[in-house]
């Protein structure tokens, strides 16, 4: 999977690096407007992240210049400019998704991961993690064969679990994710979530493959 | 006081003293000059005795006519000064006390001593005094008329620019759009004053739009600092050597800028909705709404088992979706956050307002500062950033809601009037 980061701050740039890097990511970096036009227009991405405001121009006009040549990347735009009419004309234009700055590098995982696979025109639809296997189409979660049911937030915590495998997830990003920033503070209702999504999980014959780390959040992995 | 009765009144007294002091003067001279005619007339009377006198050697007849008497008095070697004086005498045919005016003088005749008594009447310059004063009240009394007249209708109009110009500063807002537009005068000062407000009102726009400027400019520039120390944080804790102590200071961290990203998107949304940058409005059913930002906060409301009570009639406003979105979000985290274990929240929809009513562990708000910036009771133990009311109040403002809010019954009611 090949992402191209357009973004002009180095220190978020790279950051962002460093964290897809431990995914099945190969990472690119374009830090100026007529750099980030030039990748663009030569290579094929799976998924580009665009930042609006360029030293030398606008993303959006980048987003405008795939449109009109019928690349099929997908664009998540970052803006710090967390503002509705940006967000209306970013997917206007045909942007995937939208997300304001700050955000959890965790958050922007899950939503590429997201981009990527509605993008995967092959119809797969299906994540498989071992024996687990989600549907993304139908919404279902079944561990060998057998379904399990799960509520609305256990369903969005696995596949946010699973877009950012391996990592360690802060509770905060945790609970933006879950009720986004209208809902401020009671990081303690993650925990029930957790412990219903981690019993059904072990129910049905899985590995326990969520982990605590020192109360400062949680880890997806194998092992 | 209105300026004009002030000036209406100093006008009037200083007319009156001005008109009762020339008056008196006006009497005074006039009467001094009057007197010193009867006195002329009088000394040609008393030339003419002494001129008989040297004539006939003899004393003239005592006469007296209608306004003049002279008589004679012998002397008996007392002596007499030549002198003027204005006495009262009764005259029997008038049957009334009349001012006179007397001349007497020693004169001999015959080597006798006399005293010679002519005395006129002041009649007829007591007449011509009451006269003047009459015409001279008559006068005051036009005047005052005339002022008044002047006051009344043309001062008025005079001020017309004046009370034109205060009625534009009276609706001048420097958050609104319209600029000041005073009408032109011909007056000077009102002219000078016209430009004055002008000046200084655009002043007042340009500073305000600065303010909002940096306020919003400010809250952008904030953002990819904070997305930095973000991304830092998740990059930094992927780190295995990381101790548990270590990880416990991160949190701190993570926790202190969660608030700051809160405080500063709520600081910008209130900017944005001062820079009225929520411009598209749709109707919203908040009967449809309400349950669906309801279920957002279920999980709180059940973990403090609270008895959540809803009637809800069919509502519908014209409002940005975004902003209907806030404040009925704040509106519902407010009567759940501050709830107590076991209290209840009550929601009341009608066409035309929306009542939300809840328990709270916090006694009755500050009236006062209730939608203030920054304000938090303090007993407040939630990580508020006290910016939720301000917000709500601001979206209220913005459609022309009208929100009050009244404690009852160790009960918070926040009631909001659509129109």
């Amino acid at each position: 999977m090949k992402i191209l980061i357009i973004e002009d701050e180095k220190a978020l740039r790279e950051d962002i690096v460093t964290y897809l890097k431990g995914e099945d990511y190969i990472c690119e970096t374009a830090y100026g407007y007529n750099m980030a036009l030039e990748k663009t227009e030569l290579y094929d991405y799976d998924c580009i992240l665009l930042d609006i405001t360029l030293p030398g121009g606008s993303g959006l006009n980048i987003l405008k210049g795939l449109k009109a040549n019928n690349k099929l990347d997908g664009v998540l735009i970052i803006s710090a400019k967390n503002s509705l009419d940006d967000k209306i004309a970013g997917l206007k234009l045909g942007a995937d998704d939208y997300l304001p700055k700050p955000f959890h590098l965790s958050e922007l995982s899950a939503r590429i991961a997201a981009i990527i696979r509605r993008r995967n025109f092959g119809g797969s639809n299906i994540i498989t993690f071992n024996g687990l296997v989600i549907d993304t189409q139908a919404r279902l979660v079944s561990v060998n064969n057998k379904p399990i049911d799960l509520t609305r937030k256990e369903y969005e915590l696995l596949l946010y679990f699973i877009g950012n495998k391996g990592k360690v997830i802060s509770k905060n990003a945790i609970a933006e994710h879950l009720w986004g920033d209208e809902m401020e503070g009671d990081i303690d209702f993650i925990y029930t979530h957790i412990k219903n999504l981690r019993k059904k999980l072990q129910e049905s014959g899985e590995v326990d493959y969520i982990k605590s780390v020192y109360g400062m959040g949680y880890k997806f992995a194998d092992r | 006081m209105k300026l004009l009765t002030k000036y209406n009144r100093i006008n009037i007294i200083a007319t009156i003293v001005a008109l009762l002091a020339s008056g008196i003067c006006y009497y005074f001279f006039i009467r001094y000059q009057l007197i010193n005619q009867l006195d002329k007339d009088l000394k040609i009377e008393e030339l003419e005795i002494i001129d008989f006198v040297k004539l006939n050697k003899g004393l003239p007849n005592p006469s007296n006519y209608k306004d003049q008497t002279i008589s004679f008095l012998l002397l008996n070697g007392e002596p007499v000064k030549r002198e003027f004086s204005s006495k009262d005498i009764f005259s029997k045919e008038e049957n009334e006390w009349v001012a006179t005016r007397e001349i007497e003088f020693p004169i001999q005749v015959m080597n006798k001593d006399y005293k010679v008594m002519i005395s006129k009447s002041q009649q007829e310059t007591d007449d011509l005094i009451q006269l003047i004063l009459l015409i001279t009240s008559t006068i005051v009394i036009a005047l005052l008329l005339v002022l008044f007249i002047i006051n009344r209708f043309l001062l008025n109009k005079l001020w017309l620019p004046f009370n034109a110009t205060l009625q534009q500063l009276k609706q001048f807002n420097p958050a609104g759009k319209k600029e000041l537009r005073l009408e032109k005068t011909g007056i000077n000062e009102f002219a000078e004053l016209n430009n004055a407000v002008n000046i200084m009102s655009s002043r007042v726009s340009r500073d305000y739009d600065a303010l909002k400027n940096f306020t919003e400019n400010a809250s952008h520039e904030m953002q990819t600092p904070l997305a930095i120390i973000n991304s830092k944080l998740d990059v930094l804790i992927q780190d295995e050597k990381i101790t548990e102590q270590q990880m416990r200071q991160l949190q701190g961290i993570y926790n202190a800028l969660d608030r700051l990203s809160k405080l500063n998107q709520s600081l910008l949304l209130l900017t944005k909705i001062e820079n009225n940058q929520f411009k598209q409005t749709e109707n919203i059913l908040l009967h449809n709404l309400i349950p669906e930002k309801l279920l957002q906060f279920e999980e709180m409301a059940i973990g403090k088992n609270l008895e959540v009570a809803t009637a809800l009639n069919p509502a519908v406003i014209h409002c940005n979706k975004q902003l209907a979105d806030i404040l009925i979000s704040n509106l519902l985290n407010n009567a759940i956050r501050y709830n107590y274990r076991n209290g209840a929240v009550s929601i009341k929809l009608a066409s035309n307002e929306l009542t939300i009513s809840n328990t709270s562990f916090l006694p009755c708000l500050d009236y006062q500062k209730l939608f203030q910036r920054f304000y938090r009771h303090t007993d407040t133990r939630q990580e508020g950033n006290g910016l939720g009311l301000s917000i709500i109040k601001q979206i209220c403002d913005a459609y022309n809601f009208t929100i009050s809010y009244t404690f009852i019954n160790e009960n918070h009611t926040f009631q909001i009037l659509f129109q």
